[in-house]
């Protein structure tokens, strides 16, 4: 489960890109930015993913900064 | 049933717009293939079915399977989400060969139940396979700028396998160049989606994997 500090980390980052932008995620489908937005803040299962996502790549861009 | 002699089965349907891009992409790993000499059979669109899909193995005898599909960890699907290969049903069907699948989840189960029936390697991704893409290029998915990097990635491993390298040395070619173009996408400033980009560029590098011998080659 997503943190409140994560899910607002994640919304910040989403609300910077383009509406048009479609981020696709195999078998669950593409996604418009506010598609997304509505599915971090509602904590459904998409959300939980693209938070998992992202928290998972930022955390990968700290390491790799720190090296 | 004919003797097996350089045989290359895909899949490429196009029932939404994530199968559609797949698909369009895939067309250069075809012509590579028929390029090299490989008989390829393109089970396109809706003849991306379990009738055609498990008769054309059968009578093909595919020395590579490469699926365009959504999958979940026991399975791997065709047109119109139709099961194509099932973990517990059909995967004895995978028997020597090598398999790529860019479809979400498939590593995780049915990857590992397709290497105990017998596939030589089974590479294909642990969690969902995933890309940004710009709706402006959708008519035209490979001039999309914001989909090519996730694309050309995940077609690394195909290719590199078609000419003649082993299962291993092909996943880790295209985790290279993932890492590369994560360095070049996350410092882009010219492209507001850019870290996006990279971030799913990040997650198809954890997500791609294989199981079975990393040796195996065609």
């Amino acid at each position: 489960m997503a943190s409140e500090d994560e899910i607002k980390i994640v919304l910040e980052r989403l609300r910077i890109i383009p509406r048009t932008v479609k981020l696709n995620i195999g078998s669950y489908g593409s996604f418009s930015r506010d598609r997304l937005i509505e599915e971090v803040t509602n904590k459904t299962e998409i959300g939980e993913l693209v938070v998992k996502m992202q928290m998972s790549y930022l955390r990968s861009f700290k390491e790799r900064v720190k090296q | 049933m004919t003797d097996k002699s350089d045989s290359f089965l895909i899949t490429t349907p196009e029932s939404d717009d994530v199968l559609y891009y797949c698909s369009k992409w895939s067309k250069e790993i075809i012509e590579q293939a028929r390029k090299k000499g490989w008989h390829v059979t393109n089970l396109e669109q809706e003849k991306a079915n379990k009738t055609n899909f498990e008769g054309h193995v059968k009578k093909q005898q595919p020395d590579f399977v490469m699926f365009n599909g959504h999958g979940m960890p026991d399975f791997i699907a065709g047109h119109n989400d139709e099961i194509l290969l099932k973990k517990g049903e059909n995967e004895a069907l995978m028997r020597g060969r090598i398999i790529y699948a860019r479809s979400c989840y498939a590593l995780s189960e049915l990857g590992i139940t397709c290497v105990q029936n017998g596939a030589n390697a089974f590479v294909s991704y642990s969690l969902p396979f995933s890309f940004v893409s710009d709706p402006n290029r959708s008519a035209h998915p490979t001039k999309d700028e914001l989909a090519a990097p996730c694309m050309v990635t995940s077609n690394m491993v195909p290719l590199s396998i078609l000419k003649g390298q082993n299962v291993s040395d092909a996943v880790e070619k295209a985790k290279n160049k993932m890492a590369e173009l994560i360095s070049y996408w996350e410092t882009r400033s010219d492209v507001v989606e850019a870290q996006f980009v990279a971030s799913c560029l990040h997650w198809n590098k954890l997500a791609l994997g294989f199981e079975g011998d990393g040796s195996a080659s065609l």
